[in-house]
């Protein structure tokens, strides 16, 4: 063994505490850099193995069969645009009675499950041979195993229809499929008067070209020109589907980035600030390794080796920590295919953290290894032996005055004794603080958007028109002694200019302002001619507020002037909301939403609603936001886990700084011992260290986590539904919590330099003075 | 003559007990207004009994006594009160503190004790004027000679008005001329009746200005010229 190794492993040996704290650091930043660059590049892998194992459809059309015949909507399997197709297929809404519980149910009639495009994975049992026989989605849930179930559909023709399989389809708009012949063309309407709703046809495209929104769009337009007008009754873009199953994970990559990039950016400093602690307190030791012959590059290869050997053990620790956290939030986003869940692992991305952290780690650690090699040998003696006055003598001086107890200004004074170090307990601090800031600032604000979807602040009920008349119901509603104030509403597919694929057009009776939705820009409509949308739709239709569109009804073409941007994600961002009397007099609700009054359980009003209003009649619901609920829980508990990553490496930045100043200082500090100072007064003197830098950093990095979460927040709320949020979704900082956060970084100062104080309080004065 | 500082029956071992002792079972009694010395080799235990007297370190066994405090009975806050009110140290080489001015430095014991700046102000300037380094008082420990340096270790040591001094080889580390100089000041503190502890190898230090002698070898006391106050070692 030759002699720098022999002295690189004795000093690693002597210095457990700061190669442990490397090893911690380093650690960290892997863990949370493995964790964002994983879930990067593994969160849509489920769906394209899904897609590619289906050949799955990059746009499924359907198409009114009153308006098309099934041979001309099969004619566009030719067309330029589209390479390879499936269907039509004829589809049906069918209410469904199944285990006990009415359902509206999509029916598709399909012969086979390996079709060209869109192969359907049967999941247990097998495909339907035979009438009465139906494979049901893995998406409707709810039945340990659902194979011999049987199915009664609420429309003439259909029969009884027995459970044969499970499957699961890349488009997964269907419910339930069945042979073709069992689905009628139409099926009367459950209402006495009102018109049978009539089968649709769903065509599964294939596209040349399918990389972006604009190609898929473009095709739907090719597409729907080449059929009769007002044919096409919806789409449905692979893109978006892409987007919406892995969404949860989706939106969480871009903090996940910034928090990585903040904890290496902390990791790299402490390890630079490690490294300069270790030449500053091995002076005397260098000093004497190159008056014995050590060379310049034998001192600096020794002081790399010492930081590599705790951060290639860091590494290896954190990575694959960093792996098996990234499990459970892919492991969600397969779970939508009904994939098979394994153990996902990306060596490409783990061989990038190793490498990245590990470059990052000696590259900190470069500088100051070099101008260790560089010292002279009889300068690093002689300034490891001789007095020095630092930076902190004049802060001394003019501290002394102040009316507060010395062990604080003595302490305070050697905030900035060592600038260099200073400034990294600064960063450390306030990337600290930043974190928080951000993490608090985006669960708030992440709560707000909850609230503004969920809406259940407002609308406890919702109430669905089955075999009842509206007028009936409304009466029903208004005459429970639980509600508070309710709405009708109805929704309608419309075709609006400027955009080729349907709209939904919600439209309320009544005064509906009282809903809920979070307004990004103008107001809430008031009344015929007026409308609100979301932002994706507008951005869609080129559309400002104040702007005027038209909408095709069935019946007539309609003006409307958009008054307002809300927040809204139902029917992928693509609808609008507007007063009933634009669709003019007649027009019935077929939904209610009711917000009852205040200590009313909306899961018992919903039931006696349902039992008052009869069998078949209606069917209320406390709507069910656990899908919702979930997606923020998941998203808020890895908030939390980052930030406490963030928070630990924070205080391991501050802990390493006061650890050398400490160790610096061990003679200052025991020169005072012996000259009376308690333990108490010893703590105070470190603890009195870190308080200006704590504030400093606590003060600096308020506004850098306000910046991150205003354009993270933003970010988010592109890639989750193409949508703004409104202003006072960014506004979650009161004036008190933004005090709290300075206090916060004063606290993390703290918590970083409580251990260091004790064990300065604690350290033998006979000892230390001693070895002077 | 009243005793100050009494020892009884004290060892000092440092590490496992097969260790030879620093100290071994010393009895002593130090007399109050006097300057005692104690002298011995290298390795003898002085400093380490120097240590015990001034509560920065605790003995293996037995009891040390200062002015009736016994000192393992007090914790290391008390222990640290202790010395900052009836212990004044001075170091071989000095121990000042380099960020602090002289005057700073004079002034921490007292104002780590709670007294008023100002009143603190006042006395360290008195002391500097009295230790006849008054135009010193705004330099660094850096920017002074070795002399200078020590008389604001003894500004230092006495701000507080201590029972004991406690001078541990204070001309180690000063040349001939700068050691007698600290010693004249020393020898003027105890005229003004201030008790002195000197630890030193210098038989002439300890022949003009002690009037009492301790010697120390293999952590026992040899011999005690402190008007017979040793008691027999059992």
């Amino acid at each position: 063994m030759n002699a720098t190794i022999r002295k690189t492993l004795a000093d690693l040996r002597r210095r457990k505490l700061q190669s442990t704290i490397i090893l911690l650091v380093v650690a960290l930043a892997s863990f949370a850099g493995t964790l964002a660059l994983s879930l990067l590049v593994e969160v849509n892998g489920p769906f394209d193995r899904a897609f590619q194992q289906a050949n799955g459809a990059h746009l499924v059309m359907s198409f009114d069969s009153r308006r098309v015949s099934a041979q001309q909507v099969a004619a566009t399997a030719t067309l330029g645009t589209v390479s390879e197709a499936s269907g039509p297929f004829s589809e049906l809404g069918v209410g469904i009675t199944m285990n006990g519980g009415d359902r509206v149910l999509t029916l598709q009639g399909r012969n086979r499950a390996d079709t060209a495009v869109d192969r359907i994975s049967i999941e247990s049992g097998r495909w339907v041979r035979a009438a009465g026989e139906a494979v049901i989605s893995s998406n409707l849930g709810g039945h340990d195993d659902p194979i011999g179930t049987v199915l009664t559909p609420d429309a003439p023709g259909i029969p009884p229809l027995t459970v044969v399989g499970v499957a699961t389809a890349v488009a997964d708009h269907v419910d339930v499929w069945v042979l073709p012949q069992q689905l009628p063309n139409e099926i009367a309407a459950p209402v006495a008067g009102k018109p049978a709703e009539a089968a649709s046809y769903s065509m599964y495209y294939r596209l040349r070209r399918a990389s972006t929104d604009a190609q898929v769009t473009s095709a739907t337009n090719a597409i729907a020109a080449s059929l009769p007008q007002g044919a096409t009754i919806s789409t449905q873009n692979y893109l978006q589907i892409k987007r919406n199953a892995a969404i949860t994970e989706a939106v969480m990559i871009p903090f996940l980035l910034a928090l990585s990039a903040f904890a290496l950016i902390a990791s790299a400093l402490i390890v630079a600030n490690v490294v300069t602690g270790a030449v500053i307190a091995g002076l005397r030791d260098l000093g004497i390794m190159k008056a014995v012959g050590f060379t310049p590059v034998q001192v600096t290869s020794g002081l790399l080796a010492q930081v590599l050997a705790p951060a290639l053990a860091g590494v290896l620790f954190g990575i694959p920590l960093g792996v098996v956290a990234s499990q459970p939030l892919i492991e969600d986003a397969a779970s939508g295919f009904g994939l098979p869940v394994t153990f996902a692992v990306a060596p490409a991305v783990d061989a990038l953290c190793l490498a990245g952290v590990l470059t990052i780690v000696v590259l900190a650690a470069l500088f100051p290894a070099l101008r260790a090699g560089r010292i002279p040998a009889a300068e690093v003696i002689a300034s490891a032996t001789s007095p020095r006055t630092d930076g902190s003598a004049r802060l001394n001086r003019w501290l002394a005055r102040l009316p507060l107890g010395r062990p604080l200004t003595l302490g305070a004074a050697q905030s900035f004794s060592r600038p260099w170090r200073s400034m990294i307990t600064v960063i450390a601090v306030l990337i600290g603080v930043a974190s928080v800031t951000f993490v608090l600032g985006l669960q708030q604000s992440l709560n707000r958007v909850a609230a503004a979807l969920t809406r259940t602040s407002q609308v406890q009920v919702l109430v669905q028109r089955q075999g009842s008349s509206d007028q009936a119901i409304s009466q029903l509603i208004r005459s429970q002694s639980g509600t508070a104030r309710f709405v009708a509403e109805r929704e309608n597919d419309v075709a609006m200019s400027g955009l080729g694929q349907p709209v939904a057009l919600y439209t309320y009776r009544g005064d509906s302002s009282w809903l809920g939705y979070a307004l990004i820009h103008g107001r809430w409509f008031r009344g015929p001619g007026e409308a609100v949308a979301p932002t994706a739709l507008m951005t869609a239709a080129h559309l400002q507020v104040g702007q005027r569109t038209t909408i095709a009804l069935p019946d007539r073409t309609v003006t409307i002037r958009i008054v307002g941007v809300i927040l809204d994600q139902t029917n992928d961002n693509m609808l609008l909301r507007a007063d009933s009397s634009n669709l003019g007099p007649t027009a019935e609700a077929n939904q209610y939403e009711v917000q009852l009054k205040p200590g009313i359980d909306a899961d018992t009003y919903a039931r006696a609603l349902t039992h008052a209003g009869g069998p078949d009649a209606i069917y209320a619901e406390s709507p069910n936001k656990s899908g919702a609920d979930s997606a923020f829980i998941l998203i808020d508990s890895v908030l939390a886990t980052l930030a406490i990553v963030l928070l630990a490496i924070a205080a391991s930045g501050v802990f390493n700084t006061v650890v050398l100043n400490t160790r610096e200082r061990a003679r200052d500090i025991a020169i005072l011992k012996a000259i009376g100072m308690t333990p108490r007064q010893t703590v105070a003197v470190v603890l009195a260290s870190v308080v200006i830098l704590g504030a400093v950093g606590g003060i600096l990095g308020i506004p850098v986590g306000l910046t991150l979460h205003h354009a993270i927040l933003e970010d988010m709320g592109q890639i989750a539904s193409r949508t703004e949020l409104p202003a006072s979704f960014y506004a979650v900082f009161s004036p008190l919590l933004l005090a709290l956060l300075v206090l916060a970084g004063i606290g993390l100062a703290l918590l970083g330099a409580f251990i260091p104080a004790q064990w300065a309080a604690r350290s033998r004065v006979t000892s230390v003075l001693h070895a002077e | 003559m009243e005793t100050l500082v009494q020892l009884s029956d004290v060892t000092k071992r440092y590490g496992s007990r097969s260790t030879e002792p620093a100290l071994h079972q010393v009895s002593l009694r130090i007399p109050a207004g006097r300057v005692t010395a104690i002298m011995g080799p290298s390795g003898s235990g002085k400093s380490t009994l120097l240590n015990l007297v001034a509560g920065l370190d605790r003995p293996t066994s037995g009891v040390v006594t200062l002015d009736g405090i016994e000192l393992s009975r007090l914790g290391e806050a008390a222990l640290a009160r202790y010395r900052r009110v009836k212990i004044g140290l001075i170091f071989q080489f000095f121990n000042l503190l380099n960020n602090l001015t002289a005057l700073d430095n004079v002034l921490i014991p007292a104002e780590l004790a709670g007294m008023p700046r100002r009143h603190a102000l006042e006395r360290g300037h008195e002391l500097l004027d009295q230790l006849g380094i008054a135009d010193q008082a705004r330099k660094y420990p850096a920017q002074l000679s070795g002399g200078e340096r020590q008389r604001v270790a003894v500004a230092r040591a006495i701000i507080n008005r201590p029972v004991l001094l406690l001078a541990d080889e204070p001309t180690g580390a000063l040349d001939t001329h700068s050691g007698e100089q600290v010693m004249d000041l020393l020898a003027d503190l105890n005229r003004g009746g201030q008790t002195i502890l000197l630890v030193t190898h210098d038989h002439r230090v300890a022949q003009k200005y002690a009037s009492a002698v301790i010697r120390l070898v293999d952590g026992q006391v040899t011999d005690d010229s402190s008007s017979a106050i040793r008691v027999a070692v059992q």
